[in-house]
């Protein structure tokens, strides 16, 4: 299938007007405006109020592939042998902060090399820890050490918010110190070929001593941050909607890759039942749901970043599925492609394909093995019940079959469940408001049972990026975060997972990880559906311009530079 | 105060290299303090920073100049002097080797950048080296790991006073397997001043029939070198350091015939990357296994196109001018102020502050790096060594730079003050800066 490419933003002949309300709607999972546990998803959301030591530039033509390359935001420069801020062993990092950045607060303090240490540590906080911090944890000297003695603390203590301040400012992550205001270094337990990449999360950045005062992630926190973008939290209802507004302490001098175009932001939250366009309007903007992608929007054919959208969890905590086979038939017993014509149904135009393997095209370790292939993709019940029938899985409940709202949620659940009820798999799906969901997939156990999840996985950044896919999805880690929601725990896909981290060639970490993901298919850790093509929003020039993505970001639009239409 | 020196020959003396004598030349007899006159020094400012860019001569100077002028215009064909026979001849007199072993090229990076992506190295083979290496080293040979999918080993070599030859000998010793093909290092490592025992790695090299590759950056215009002797396959040098030639020029040698009394393993398979004079079909015969070379390589490697006629000239000047004042009175002079470098840095900040080697007088150079502050943890803080040699610079107008490496162990990216010392420079000069040091020390601490 031929893509067009998305048609970059024509140049304004005249300057634009600034000002105006966007309004955006959000799932309201997807905007936890506290960046120490915001997933890599929020940083589009993130992006308006925080910054961090490197972001990402929005692309006029999205091939481009400086856009897919980290800037200096927060930093001056992005560390490098030529500017003395890396070392020849690529372990030790030296950032110089970038002068002139300020907090919001009244004395308009600067942003220091000690917020963007604290914001480590808050990272790891036991409470709501990142979703990022598996990454960081893997990468950064002592900071697993940090996050697991803080969480065993905590188990022995209260969780509110001067308690934890009081163990997150008497403890240092070892890799990670300031010499002064200016000057950061953060040492690495190994080099990575990703490191910058991940500075951009949202998880790194920086924070200052006033959150001290909140449980991360808490309303509270929402409603009282501090910031050092262009906007700031003007009002807040939770699960309902934030506003923004201009934040004056930000100064575009200092600030290369913001713009902050409109006055206010709406951000109109939805549980996913299309409750986001209110009274005022619809919505300037959306942002995807958690599957299936944008509805009506225009794929990319740079050739990066393709999504593993969507594809099965297996919640291998439950006994059902300790026998290999069951969990073998349940992957032969998807018919991919019924789910891949309702894509093609709802999402027109969006190229998808039947997928094998869990790392999508365009991404680092991508393969084509597919170690449960069925005629035409459409699976094959008759091999699954003989499956099932070797195990002697027999007469068992239905198995719940959890889902999101929002998206192709529902969808793509009914598709499944009838390919695992044809080979004899009793499947219930259960649809979720989207932060139901979210919740349900961070924490499994608290969250009553489930054992099967329609679920999405988006590249958190687009250049070595195989960890975004194979470590978050299979690496049985000592620390919270990623995306195992599954709870897989391989020892060899584990030491493939190292080796990958280990690797100093990407050719290397790229064969490790294709090796990672083969091995965990073929166990069944997940069931892989498709592979879809990301996608942007379409311009709207009669209500909205400025519409620039970020495609290190999913492809999200830029909010900061989105213009709203302005009366007069 | 500029001297003139003429050539006017009045005494007698012999080369290193052996050779009948030749004239008596006053360079020969002249004091450090008459020589440092030949050179086009800042007044008042003191240049420890000799690792980085040396001081050129007003000679080189005006060889430079004139033979640009010279040049100018294109009336006469620019191509036969650019291949700089007599140049390379004479140069490769100093160091103890031939012309068709020698060439003049930009700079030492571009030199071990030729002779990198020269090898023979194929998927799988093993490179050993260090990380104190220069980064044009690590980079070219990572860009071979991108390309051919080598493997690369990289050692960390030990710092400090106490370290010895046999130690660094044994790290790579350990390092290579059946499947190692190249050992690379440095003569002397810019980052510590390690001069790193490159007979003794050679000789390993050779035990196991390993390509030696040899960072020469600082050897030349410092150490009295015989490049043969050391026995490796390919040295790299900077004309512009140590040697005080112009910026942008470089020194290549690469073994052409078998000297088995020094290197006794076949010539390695190389291939002259950048090249007008390389074959245009057919290939060169095959590479000698004798003292006779079987086809000038030299030759290959020095034709590149245009040459910058007049820097390789200027250079040349330079390298003549050092063998007429005598590289072993050159060698003597710095290497006795980097012994008196270290000896006034031991006493002011104590003997553990020092990077570089202090007990082993095999590993010593004129070289010294060194960490004055008095917490350990300094020895990581870059704005520290960062403020203090701009400091040096604004307030004292001494000239040194900092350096950063890696400490087997450590998990920390180590910051060194560096002094270097050449036949320029005297003992006050020297003590001028580490008293400036310990006073800006005491005011960072």
């Amino acid at each position: 299938m031929t893509v067009a490419p998305y048609r970059p933003e024509p140049a304004h002949a005249v300057p634009p007007r600034r000002g105006g309300t966007l309004r955006v709607a959000a799932p309201t999972d997807a905007a936890p405006l506290d960046p120490s546990c915001a997933p890599a998803s929020a940083a589009p959301f993130v992006r308006l109020h925080t910054r961090q030591l490197v972001t990402w530039q929005t692309a006029r033509d999205v091939r481009d592939w400086q856009a897919v390359t980290p800037v200096p935001d927060l930093a001056l420069d992005v560390p490098s042998t030529w500017n003395a801020g890396l070392g020849a062993s690529h372990r030790s990092y030296v950032f110089h902060m970038r002068p002139g950045v300020r907090w919001d607060t009244p004395d308009r303090r600067p942003v220091t090399a000690y917020d963007v240490v604290r914001g480590f540590k808050r990272m790891c906080n036991p409470v709501r820890p990142s979703p990022s911090l598996a990454y960081f944890a893997t990468t950064v000297r002592g900071m697993a050490g940090f996050a697991t003695a803080w969480a065993a603390a905590t188990t022995r203590r209260a969780a509110d918010a001067a308690t934890l301040a009081a163990y997150q400012n008497a403890h240092e992550i070892p890799g990670v110190f300031a010499l002064d205001d200016e000057t950061l270094v953060i040492e690495l337990a190994r080099p990575a070929l990703d490191f910058v990449q991940m500075l951009a999360l949202p998880a790194a950045s920086a924070v200052p001593v006033e959150h001290d005062a909140f449980v991360p992630g808490s309303p509270e926190a929402t409603a009282h941050l501090r910031v050092n973008g262009p906007y700031r939290v003007r009002r807040h209802r939770p699960g309902e909607w934030v506003e923004l507004v201009r934040n004056p302490a930000w100064e575009p001098a200092v600030d290369p890759y913001r713009r902050a175009e409109a006055d206010r932001v709406e951000l109109r939250l939805s549980d996913g039942t299309g409750r986001a366009d209110g009274p005022a309007g619809p919505a300037e903007v959306s942002a995807a749901p958690a599957v299936g992608g944008l509805p009506a929007a225009e794929p990319v054919d740079g050739g990066l970043g393709w999504v593993l959208d969507p594809y099965l969890v297996l919640n291998l905590r439950d006994p059902v599925w300790a026998d290999l086979r069951v969990r073998q038939a349940a992957a032969l017993a998807v018919d991919r492609t019924a789910v891949a014509d309702l894509y093609r149904r709802h999402r027109p135009g969006v190229p998808v394909r039947v997928a094998g393997s869990l790392i999508p095209p365009g991404n680092a370790g991508y393969g084509t093995a597919d170690p449960y292939p069925t005629p035409e993709g459409a699976g094959d019940p008759a091999r699954a019940r003989d499956l099932l029938a070797s195990a002697g899985h027999a007469d068992n409940p239905p198995l719940v079959l959890i889902h999101p709202h929002s998206g192709l949620g529902p969808e793509v659940a009914h598709a499944c469940a009838a390919g695992l009820i044809r080979a004899g798999i009793p499947t219930r799906a259960v649809g979720l408001a989207d932060a139901a969901y979210a919740e349900a997939l961070r924490r499994p156990g608290t969250t009553g049972g489930w054992q099967l999840a329609v679920a999405a996985r988006v590249p958190d950044w687009l250049e070595h990026n195989g960890r975004v896919f194979a470590q978050a999805m299979l690496q049985a880690t000592p620390v919270p975060g990623g995306a195992n929601h599954g709870g897989y725990a391989s020892p060899e896909v584990d030491a493939l997972i190292e080796r990958a981290l280990d690797a100093a060639e990407p050719w290397r970490a790229d064969a490790a990880w294709q090796a990672a993901a083969e091995r965990a298919v073929a166990d069944v850790a997940v069931v892989p559906i498709l592979h879809r093509a990301p996608v942007v929003t379409p311009r709207q020039p009669d209500r909205v311009d400025g519409l620039r993505p970020l495609p290190a970001q999913g492809y999200a639009v830029d909010l900061t530079a989105v213009r709203p239409e302005v009366d007069g | 105060m500029r001297v003139s020196v003429t050539d006017d020959p009045a005494t007698t003396t012999t080369s290193r290299t052996g050779g009948p004598p030749a004239p008596a030349d006053p360079l020969r007899t002249a004091s450090f303090a008459e020589l440092r006159s030949l050179f086009a020094m800042e007044p008042d400012a003191v240049h420890l920073n000799t690792g980085t860019i040396g001081v050129m001569p007003y000679e080189v100077l005006d060889v430079n100049d004139r033979v640009t002028r010279e040049w100018n215009g294109g009336l006469r064909n620019v191509y036969p002097p650019g291949m700089y026979p007599e140049h390379r001849a004479a140069i490769g007199r100093a160091f103890g080797v031939d012309q068709d072993e020698m060439v003049i090229c930009h700079n030492a990076t571009e030199g071990v950048a030729r002779v990198i992506n020269g090898l023979d190295l194929h998927e799988g083979d093993e490179v050993v080296t260090t990380s104190h290496e220069c980064y044009s080293v690590l980079s070219n040979f990572n860009l071979l790991r991108n390309r051919h999918r080598i493997t690369l080993t990289v050692l960390t070599p030990p710092v400090g006073p106490d370290v010895t030859a046999e130690e660094i000998v044994d790290l790579f010793a350990r390092a290579i397997t059946p499947r190692t093909k190249v050992l690379a290092f440095a003569a002397v490592t810019l980052f510590t001043g390690t001069r790193m025992p490159v007979r003794q790695l050679c000789d390993l090299a050779q035990r196991h029939g390993l390509t030696t590759v040899v960072d020469g950056a600082l050897l030349p215009g410092l150490f009295d070198t015989d490049l043969r002797a050391l026995g490796p396959d390919f040295v790299t040098c900077s004309g512009s350091k140590f040697q005080c030639g112009p910026l942008g020029t470089g020194l290549l040698y690469v073994r052409n015939k078998v000297h088995p009394e020094h290197n006794p393993l076949p010539l390695p398979t190389f291939w002259p990357v950048i090249s007008t004079w390389y074959p245009m079909m057919g290939a060169p015969p095959p590479r000698t296994t004798t003292r006779v070379e079987s086809y000038n390589m030299g030759d290959y490697l020095q034709s590149a196109g245009s040459a910058s006629i007049a820097r390789g000239a200027a250079l040349a000047k330079a390298c003549e001018l050092w063998d007429r004042i005598g590289r072993d009175r050159i060698e003597r002079h710095a290497v006795a102020l980097g012994d008196h470098t270290r000896a006034r840095i031991a006493e002011r900040f104590g003997v553990e502050s020092l990077y570089s080697p202090l007990t082993d007088g095999r590993l010593t150079a004129p070289v010294v790096a060194f960490n004055p502050f008095p917490d350990p943890s300094d020895g990581w803080n870059i704005t520290k060594f960062a403020r203090l040699v701009d400091e040096l610079e604004n307030r004292h107008r001494i000239w040194t730079r900092w350096t950063e490496f890696d400490i087997a162990g450590s998990p920390h990216q180590h910051y060194a003050a560096r002094i270097c010392t050449h036949l320029y420079n005297t003992a006050d000069e020297v003590d001028q800066a580490v008293d400036a040091i310990a006073d800006l020390v005491r005011e960072l601490s």
